[in-house]
């Protein structure tokens, strides 16, 4: 089955899978954290970093 | 003469007996089989042992041998595999309830396939944790002491070869999977090159992380298992197992990145480890302090990864079976539901910055000439299997999770080759593990390194006392086979 544009834009089948309210708060503060911790990425410098689509072999080579 | 049990025999040593004769395959595999009762009902490292169909191919290796067929090393080799590799005709149940009247799989797994044709005793699956994530592995249980765990997720591979219910075993790293039973076990855990071997037939925890590897006694065995794995052969020069024997470590450049990978250790885990770079200098290494600044990024870049692509694997039963989400591990439940709510946007940073980490690497070993780096494998040894956290020396309790990760995801990032191997035991009498990484698809280099290491120092000859070994020092002697 294809997922409708309500499956991709909220989590509401994941809410029927587990409804407790309290669980739900454990679940938004686990996101919070995660992308909180994703900030430590702002470090790096992305600058001309390309996004490569599969693995590059020759990835160690340096120039 | 004392003498070991076949079973207690290196895989390279069985290997060596069979062709002068010695002991057959199917001997072998009967002291195997007789092992197992006796580890089985306390470590728990199997979910099935397959006896009539390890007893077929050990006949057949037999016959293969009587009729001057030689498929290579792995031949009449008691394996186990992690029941998240299919093999033909058998349930893949990857430790989840979720997969318990799941059909057997049609087809071997290709590394599988590989194996069995080189004549391999596919003697079982092995425990995994619940979709290969996590650290723990339940039900299994660590041999050096039953009420801790035997890491994870391969913890069953770990576990059975630690006890020589199997002399190597198969397993999976996405974020240390391998390394880090091996190293709470004793026994050697090598992750290879990120994409050198192939994960069909293997269940998915993150496509971007997967990596198939070995568990083994040795440096060498697991090297062995890994070019079975691979189909690379016994004269292919490039064979990982291939490396030379020179017994010292001239002209080899160590780096020590002591940010973030010495923070945190247990005092019995950096003793043993700062002993080990005082062994591999007097072995004639340059070890070197090489800092890593991008560390605790590349950690984060493979959490992140992880833990969006195990909530997409995963994502038809998130969406459509709230039924079998529940039959998951709560907390592996919780794991997944979080995974799939993190933004698209964060995902695709962590993509990026899974170059950049590489880049700075690749930096690393060119700016210092390296030809590896080492640290711990973890900052702690084996943990209570009722109260899992790590408990450090100033009695704070640091997440098991988290805790045994730090070290080895890094390199789940970068994707080069990282190895454990036993560096010494704690006061408990628990195995530490030391940790290398090396170059991309020079395995070969870095195995000889950790080879030289395990020669000078011969931790892999002490055994559980589970199994009749000493834990305390005195390691089996050099032995010929008894049968």
């Amino acid at each position: 089955m294809e997922p409708s544009a309500s499956d991709t834009e909220s989590p509401t089948r994941l809410d029927q899978a587990q409804p407790a309210p309290e669980r739900e708060g454990a679940v938004a503060r686990q996101v919070d954290a995660l992308i909180e911790i994703a900030t430590k990425l702002d470090d790096l410098d992305l600058t001309d970093v390309p996004l490569r689509s599969s693995y590059d072999p020759g990835w160690f080579e340096v120039e | 003469m004392t003498v070991l049990h076949p079973p207690d025999l290196t895989m390279g040593q069985a290997a060596n007996a069979f062709r002068t004769g010695a002991l057959s395959p199917v001997e072998l595999l009967e002291a195997v089989l007789e092992r197992i009762p006796a580890t089985e009902s306390t470590i728990h490292a199997y979910v099935v042992v397959l006896a009539e169909e390890a007893n077929d191919a050990a006949r057949n290796a037999e016959e293969l041998f009587q009729k001057g067929v030689d498929r290579g090393p792995l031949q009449g080799i008691p394996v186990g595999i992690k029941d998240i590799f299919d093999l033909a005709g058998v349930q893949t149940r990857c430790g989840s309830l979720v997969r318990a009247f799941v059909d057997p799989a049609e087809v071997d797994a290709a590394t599988v396939a590989r194996l069995r044709w080189q004549g391999a005793v596919l003697v079982g699956k092995t425990v995994t944790q619940e979709f290969a994530a996590g650290v723990v592995s339940a039900p299994a249980r660590n041999p050096w002491d039953v009420d801790r765990v035997p890491g994870g997720s391969s913890g069953g591979s770990a576990a059975a070869v630690a006890v020589s219910s199997c002399l190597v075993a198969v397993g999976s790293d996405t974020g240390g999977s391998i390394r880090i039973p091996a190293s709470v076990t004793g026994t050697v855990g090598l992750k290879p090159t990120y994409g050198s071997i192939s994960t069909d037939g293997v269940f998915p925890l993150s496509w971007a992380l997967d990596t198939v590897g070995s568990i083994a006694r040795t440096v060498e065995d697991a090297a062995k298992l890994l070019d079975a794995m691979a189909g690379r052969d016994r004269v292919d020069p490039h064979a990982t197992a291939s490396f030379d024997h020179r017994p010292d470590l001239h002209g080899v450049r160590l780096g020590v990145p002591r940010d973030h990978f010495f923070e945190r250790l247990q005092s019995d885990v950096l003793e043993h480890v700062e002993e080990a770079l005082t062994t591999l200098r007097d072995l004639g290494a340059e070890v070197m302090e090489t800092p890593w600044p991008e560390a605790a990024a590349a950690r984060v870049v493979a959490l992140l990864l992880n833990r969006v692509e195990s909530s997409a694997v995963h994502d038809a039963l998130i969406r459509h079976a709230p039924d079998q989400m529940a039959l998951l591990n709560p907390d592996l439940r919780m794991r997944l539901d979080v995974g799939s709510r993190i933004p698209a946007t964060t995902y695709m940073r962590a993509l990026r910055g899974r170059e950049a980490i590489k880049q700075s690497m690749a930096r690393l070993f060119a700016e210092y000439r390296l030809d590896a780096l080492v640290t711990p494998t973890l900052p702690a040894t084996a943990v209570s299997a009722d109260h899992p956290v790590i408990l450090h020396d100033d009695q704070d309790e640091e997440p098991v999770a988290t805790g045994y990760t730090r070290l080895t995801m890094p390199f789940n990032a970068t994707g080069q080759p990282a190895l454990s191997i036993p560096c010494g035991f704690d006061s408990a009498g628990l195995p530490v593990g030391l940790h290398f990484a090396g170059r991309p698809n020079e395995e070969q280099h870095l195995c000889r390194i950790a080879h030289v290491y395990e020669q000078a120092m011969e931790w892999y000859r002490y055994r559980p006392e589970l199994i009749g070994g000493d834990r305390t020092g005195a390691a089996p002697p050099r032995t010929n086979i008894s049968h």
